[in-house]
């Protein structure tokens, strides 16, 4: 186990790899003159304005400034409630004072939020995360004021070592502005400092379950989510590579010695992953209960996160007509995963199975091989990558391109299902593919918390789709519209209308 | 009703598929009367004899069904059904068949020897009872458009069957197809591209067109790589708003050759009853405008005391329409039938509109704005 002091070094060490650092740094220097100026108060509002007001507007525009993530910072904004923390009214006296508390709180939560990232250096072993001391890291934030206090003392000094003159380490300022009944003051601002270093993890936690913890679980599991996040880190890091070196540049596809590096590399995630309890991103719901992914799931969750390399590439590839090959070993990785993954549990070297699984995949591409697998599983395939896709797309900006990609293998995917059922269906084709489009729809909308907008779906789809066959019969494309199209012609205009709400509703989001 | 609450008379638009030459119905109607679509309740004569196949395997004891029906002077529960009649003193005069415990009962009983005479054929009895078990509707009464039948209606009337295949449930009806227009805002792009919204009037409508943008935009077939929907949905999203995409839709031009058929009826027949009214259930899987008849209405003219729909072409379905209960909440929530509710929007629609029916004052009263 390291020191503290240890600790301190190495977060300063790792300090430039951190962008939210750098606004950090910037608005330490700034006073509250110059924050004025920024945001464009006059003195003369500070009659009309609430000095809290002017605390939270500072604090939302610095916090703004370093995630430029909607949801992140709503959440920072309103965790300090959550808690129980209650706007220190008779503190703030003048508008200068809020500006400050307001900057001083920001910064002390940006403190809390890169930590995850930068206690750890990048080029650590993974199977070296859990001796870098992440366990008296999070110990002496959560712990007491002392505790605290000492590890601002520790990391200052080491700044003023480094040669930081003008930033330093502060974060006590984190309740600054807001207030607490003394009986409740410690164990909330444990709470709420641990939510923010679960938040900087960028997992998804359950509220409840970690309000609920006592002390010595909510260290480990804190210490658990930034552990996670430093060996999902080194796996994405390993499967995207950097310089000269990246073994999953198509058509590369690794290589054994790649593979067994990342076998360790998620085994070691599978520890810390399965020893989390609030957090839901590595568990399953089967019948109605939770339990932890097994290492099937997690051999599977590896298989998903190269395919998204590759289809990752693919985006970034312009020309479309090109990468047919690169297309069909996405398809073939996204359809098989389930077949892939078996083959690897099953096999006593699992990295070289994994090679070998990837090759085959590979050269099946090369001779324009489509997935073998039944529309209905390449249904429920499809929906599961959707769902898993469209959760984490609300904990990062998911590309709009990405979005509209998954939406469309929905869709092609149903359209795949009825058209090998089209015989015993009869006449029923019209309304079973309505119906499952729509049901489809609604969980994607569901997903995305657009819930709301299905009852305009029908419409919306239906305009979309009148106008594009307007647009095409204009131009001469088509001359009829033919009886036997009629199903995928459905599809297409149900995929036109969520593409569309799903769109649109991004794009408010942004602005 | 009140005349100064929100516009209560509303472009409605029933579109169940998404397909651009499948059929629409477009129509006036309030949907305050049933809070949306009306859906019907069982009605309680209904009610007991599904109780009474339901509760097969019992013996012994008095089978309440038959209580209501009994001819026996003592029974307690029969004079009950009597008093329960809601009443109305206009009505207290009327003598009414279904309330005469006498009357009531459905079998004749005779003693001895006697001639049979036929109740009611044979035929409509088994036809009756075939249809004691489907009778959920979704019910839209008001001035409809219906483009399959070209004619326009009286109410939409739509059986809700649910089937199911391969897991889904098919349904027949889904409420999120019926949707209130509002056309009091139209929107059209610029000679320069710009945006702009427009007041809906006859010379505005359909004056909104996708392609005078997406011709210049490059759009051509050889670089979409997703359906013309999805590529002209990713397109739309970057330029229109979902509230622009509302009034986008207002002065579309899908939407003005709806109108104008509409329109064009109103002009033509007024707002007097059509006697026709739109049917879809297991019979007319496809939707089948059907001639009606109001006998209470028509008997306000020969002071007749009979009511209910009748429909000369198809006695169970007259039948089954009149069996249909539905909750009206406008106003104080009462029951309602099918004849009633059609009846109360025409006058509903009547008053909104003040008798004026040319094009320019229907558009007018629909699309303003309060």
């Amino acid at each position: 186990m390291k020191e503290l002091t240890e600790v301190a070094k190495m977060i300063v060490n790792n300090l430039h790899l951190s962008l939210v650092f750098k606004t950090i740094s910037e608005y330490q220097k700034k006073d509250a003159f110059e924050i004025r100026d920024e945001l464009g108060l006059a003195s003369y509002s500070e009659i009309s304005t609430n000095p809290f007001d002017l605390l939270e507007t500072v604090k939302r525009h610095i916090l703004t400034r370093a995630f430029q993530d909607k949801e992140k910072v709503e959440f920072l904004m309103t965790v300090q409630s959550w808690a129980g923390f209650k706007p220190n009214r008779a503190y703030l006296e003048t508008g200068d004072q809020a500006i400050l508390a307001g900057k001083r709180s920001a910064l002390a939560i940006l403190w809390v939020m890169i930590l995850p990232k930068v206690a750890v250096s990048p080029t650590i072993l993974p199977s070296d995360i859990e001796n870098q001391g992440l366990v008296t890291l999070v110990e002496s934030i959560l712990l007491s004021d002392e505790s605290r206090a000492e590890l601002n003392q520790v990391v200052s000094l080491e700044m003023i070592n480094r040669g930081f003159i003008e930033e330093y380490f502060d974060i006590n300022g984190i309740e600054s502005g807001f207030a607490i009944d003394d009986s409740m003051r410690r164990s909330r601002l444990r709470t709420m400092l641990a939510l923010m270093l679960m938040k900087g993890s960028d997992f998804p936690f359950n509220l409840d379950e970690v309000f609920n913890l006592p002390e010595h679980r909510l260290i480990e599991e804190t210490a658990l989510y930034i552990m996670t996040k430093q060996a999902m880190a080194s796996l994405s890091y390993q499967i995207s590579g950097s310089g000269s070196s990246r073994p999953f540049d198509w058509p590369l596809v690794g290589t054994a010695r790649v593979f067994s590096r990342l076998m360790l590399t998620l085994d070691v995630l599978r520890k810390f992953a399965s020893k989390m309890t609030t957090c839901s991103l590595f568990k399953s719901v089967a019948q109605g209960s939770q339990r932890v992914w097994t290492e099937w799931e997690f051999t599977s969750y590896l298989i998903k996160e190269i395919t998204d390399y590759y289809a990752s590439l693919l985006r970034e590839r312009p020309s479309k007509g090109k990468n047919e090959e690169l297309d069909a070993f996405v398809d073939i990785l996204k359809g098989e995963n389930i077949e892939i993954t078996t083959s690897i549990m099953e096999s006593d070297d699992k990295a070289l199975t994994i090679y070998e699984e990837l090759s085959d995949c590979k050269r099946r591409a090369q001779i324009g091989e489509k997935p073998q697998i039944s529309p209905e599983r390449r249904f429920r395939v499809v929906l599961s990558n959707l769902k898993q896709q469209l959760t984490e797309a609300r904990t990062y900006a998911l590309a709009a391109d990405e979005l509209v990609e998954e939406i469309v293998d929905a869709f092609d995917a149903i359209a795949e299902l009825i058209e090998k059922h089209i015989d015993s269906l009869g006449s029923e084709v019209d309304k079973f593919t309505e119906e499952i489009c729509f049901e489809t729809s609604f969980r994607i909308l569901e997903i995305l918390n657009l819930g709301a907008s299905l009852n305009n779906l029908p419409w919306v789809s239906r305009f979309i789709a009148e106008e594009a066959t307007r647009t095409s019969i204009a131009r001469g494309d088509i001359e009829s519209l033919e009886e036997q199209h009629r199903m995928k012609r459905i599809v297409s205009a149900f995929a036109g209308g969520v593409a569309y709400l799903v769109l649109q509703a991004q794009r408010k989001d942004l602005e | 009703m009140s005349e100064h609450g929100k516009k209560p008379l509303r472009l409605i638009e029933i579109q169940e598929s998404v397909l651009p030459e499948d059929e629409w119905i477009i129509g006036i109607s309030i949907l305050d009367y049933f809070n949306g679509v009306g859906y019907s309740m069982p009605s309680s004569m209904r009610l007991d004899r599904n109780l009474l196949q339901d509760t097969g395997l019992l013996t012994g004891g008095i089978l309440t069904s038959d209580l209501t029906a009994s001819s026996n002077i003592d029974d307690q529960l029969k004079t009950e059904s009597v008093e329960n009649e809601e009443e109305d003193s206009l009505l207290s005069g009327i003598y009414k068949h279904e309330t005469d415990p006498v009357k009531a009962s459905s079998r004749i009983e005779n003693k001895g020897l006697h001639i049979d005479f036929p109740q009611s054929s044979m035929i409509i009895e088994s036809l009756l009872n075939s249809n004691e078990t489907a009778n959920l509707y979704a019910f839209l009464p008001g001035i409809f458009y219906c483009s399959g039948q070209q004619t326009s209606v009286d109410a939409v009337l739509i059986e809700v069957t649910q089937t199911q295949r391969f897991g889904m449930t098919l349904s027949s009806f889904r409420p999120e197809d019926v949707r209130a227009l509002d056309v009091s805002e139209g929107f059209v792009f610029n000679e320069d591209g710009g945006k702009r919204s427009v007041k809906v009037t006859l010379d505005t409508l359909g004056s909104f067109h996708f392609e005078d943008f997406l011709k210049d935009s490059g759009l051509s077939t050889e670089i979409m790589s997703y359906s013309k929907e999805v590529e002209l949905a990713k397109r739309l999203a970057g330029l229109i708003s979902f509230a622009e995409l509302m009034r986008a839709y207002a002065s579309s031009s899908f939407l003005r050759s709806r109108l104008v058929k509409l329109l064009d009826d109103i002009d033509f027949f007024g707002l007097a009853p059509r006697r026709r009214i739109y049917v879809r259930n297991e019979k007319h899987p496809y939707g089948r405008v059907v001639e009606v008849n109001y006998r209470g209405f028509d008997s306000v003219l020969n002071l007749g005391v009979e009511s209910g729909i009748s429909c000369a072409d198809e006695i169970d379905l007259e039948h089954q329409l009149n069996n249909l209960v539905f909750t009206k909440l406008m106003g104080t929530g009462i029951e309602t039938d099918v004849e009633v509710a059609i009846m109360e929007m025409f006058q509903l629609i009547e008053a909104g509109f003040k008798g004026k029916v040319s094009h320019r004052e229907v558009l007018n009263t629909l699309s303003r704005e309060d």
